[in-house]
């Protein structure tokens, strides 16, 4: 992943991070929006807005990324089982975001249990996501490592 | 009974086991009934004299769904999360509380010389696009195909973010109740959040909402939602009246006829907590970030298409270096 990607990708999930977890009512509770900079977190239709705005730019890059890979990457770089592990988890919260988005029409009834499932699944998978990350972080596992017979 | 039982496992159980008992259970099938047209209703206020019976009916009919909160309540922390506590305040009427879904807001209004007192039930709109419904976090409020939006209160945590994007702020707090008991009550959570539920079980078994039928002066009609907004704006031409529910917050299934002008109306009636005004909405912010939505669709294709672009320009420049070469 080059440079200016990665940092985007980095930026984009900072956002989609603070303002999914902004769809709950706790930055008020737990002073998070008394906070510098940070009032707008107890803004839910505020939050609500910027979770979309990141998720079309992570929606951007995730699709990027993977056409790439296909095209032109796949002999020269492997996807690492942490990098499995990490892509199952977005894909989840691809769908079940979507699967919001779409709830949030005028005029869509979906299921209440679907609702709900989709709801607990999307904060569960994102905190999931989260400590996974972090475990990554530390642990220097990668998303992908070179391949050994393209290594020059 | 069932249905209670598995929605709360779900939150306290594992995952996996979880959704598996969520996907057998938490459809409600009593929703069977209320399938179809999108339903909503008419309320005249010039014929309401605030004899506070629909008052009484919405309470003998709902009481079974108020909150049952348990004492002491535990601790929150931190301290600015504050208790809501009406369970010892179960007779206060004239204001929407959690053990008072719909109340008689009055007041006394000047019409062409002559003073009037105007009684308006005031209870929630039911939004065509309801976002109490539609952002609260834990799914714990739903939709009905007949327009009825419902507080689930065996799922809901009580945080209040329904009541935050509620333009009239209807849906009201009752601490020591709830789900959020089972977890963990000092941080998360805070109650149950309450409101009407326009009688939807009693819509399920074909009869009408309780403060309809019981009302003496038939001050409310319910419908197909286009035929009330026709009868709505027929009442109103009778009465050179004004309507208001029809556009508020993207549209409501609440349409309320008034001979007054809302906007004197709004003035004139007691506004606060539990007392929501008549003011213009004129958007429905749902609506608005629905427009995002097309930047959601555009964005992945944009993606693909830049890295394309990329494959492209390298298969060109690698054939010219090969031709070059050559």
């Amino acid at each position: 992943m080059n440079k200016a990607i990665k940092y985007l990708y980095f930026i984009t999930l900072l956002f989609l991070t603070l303002s999914g977890f902004g769809q709950m009512p706790i930055a008020k509770r737990y002073y998070i929006s008394d906070l510098p900079g940070m009032a707008w977190m107890a803004k839910f239709f505020v939050t609500h807005y910027i979770h979309y705005v990141a998720g079309a730019v992570f929606l951007c890059i995730a699709a990027y990324l993977v056409v790439d890979y296909f095209l032109s990457r796949k002999e020269e770089i492997k996807i690492t089982a942490s990098g499995y592990v990490k892509s199952f988890f977005l894909l989840i919260l691809i769908v079940s975001g979507f699967t919001l988005v779409y709830n949030n029409f005028e005029g869509t009834y979906l299921d209440s249990g679907i609702v709900f499932i989709m709801a607990i699944a999307h904060l569960l998978i994102a905190m999931l996501l989260l400590f996974f990350s972090l475990f990554t972080v530390i642990a220097k596992k990668k998303w992908a490592v070179q391949r050994k017979d393209n290594i020059k | 009974m069932s249905q209670t039982i598995s929605r709360r496992g779900f939150l306290k159980g594992g995952i996996a086991a979880a959704c598996t008992v969520a996907a057998s259970t938490v459809p409600v099938k009593a929703e069977a009934g209320l399938k179809g047209t999108e339903l909503a209703t008419l309320v005249d206020i010039s014929r309401c004299i605030g004899c506070e019976s629909c008052v009484d009916a919405c309470t003998d009919a709902n009481s079974s769904k108020y909150p049952n909160p348990k004492k002491p309540y535990p601790k929150m922390y931190p301290k600015r999360a504050k208790v809501a506590e009406w369970s010892d305040k179960t007779d206060v009427n004239d204001r929407l509380t959690p053990y008072n879904w719909i109340y008689i807001q009055s007041a006394e209004v000047e019409v062409n010389g002559e003073e009037l007192e105007i009684n308006v039930p005031r209870r929630c709109m039911h939004c065509s696009n309801p976002p109490c419904v539609k952002l609260c976090p834990f799914g714990a409020a739903y939709q009905f195909d007949s327009g009825i939006s419902r507080i689930d209160k065996d799922l809901c945590f009580g945080g209040a973010k329904c009541k935050g994007v509620c333009p009239w702020k209807i849906p009201q707090r009752q601490t020591g109740d709830g789900v959020y008991l089972d977890l963990i009550p000092a941080f998360a959570g805070n109650g149950i959040m309450t409101k009407c539920d326009r009688c939807y079980d009693r819509i399920a078994d074909g009869k009408k909402p309780a403060c309809i039928e019981e009302c003496p002066e038939e001050v409310q009609i319910i419908g197909p939602r286009d035929e009330i907004i026709k009868e709505a704006h027929k009442r109103a031409k009778e009465m050179k009246g004004y309507i208001y529910g029809e556009k508020e917050n993207g549209g409501t299934n609440t349409i309320y006829v008034s001979p007054v002008p809302f906007s004197k109306l709004n003035k004139a009636v007691e506004k606060g907590p539990g007392r929501p005004h008549f003011k213009p909405v004129k958007n429905s912010k749902m609506d608005e970030s629905n427009n995002i939505v097309a930047a959601l669709l555009i964005a992945p294709a944009a993606g693909a298409a830049a890295a394309f672009a990329k494959f492209y320009k390298f298969s060109k420049s690698t054939s010219s270096e090969v031709t070059s070469d050559e």
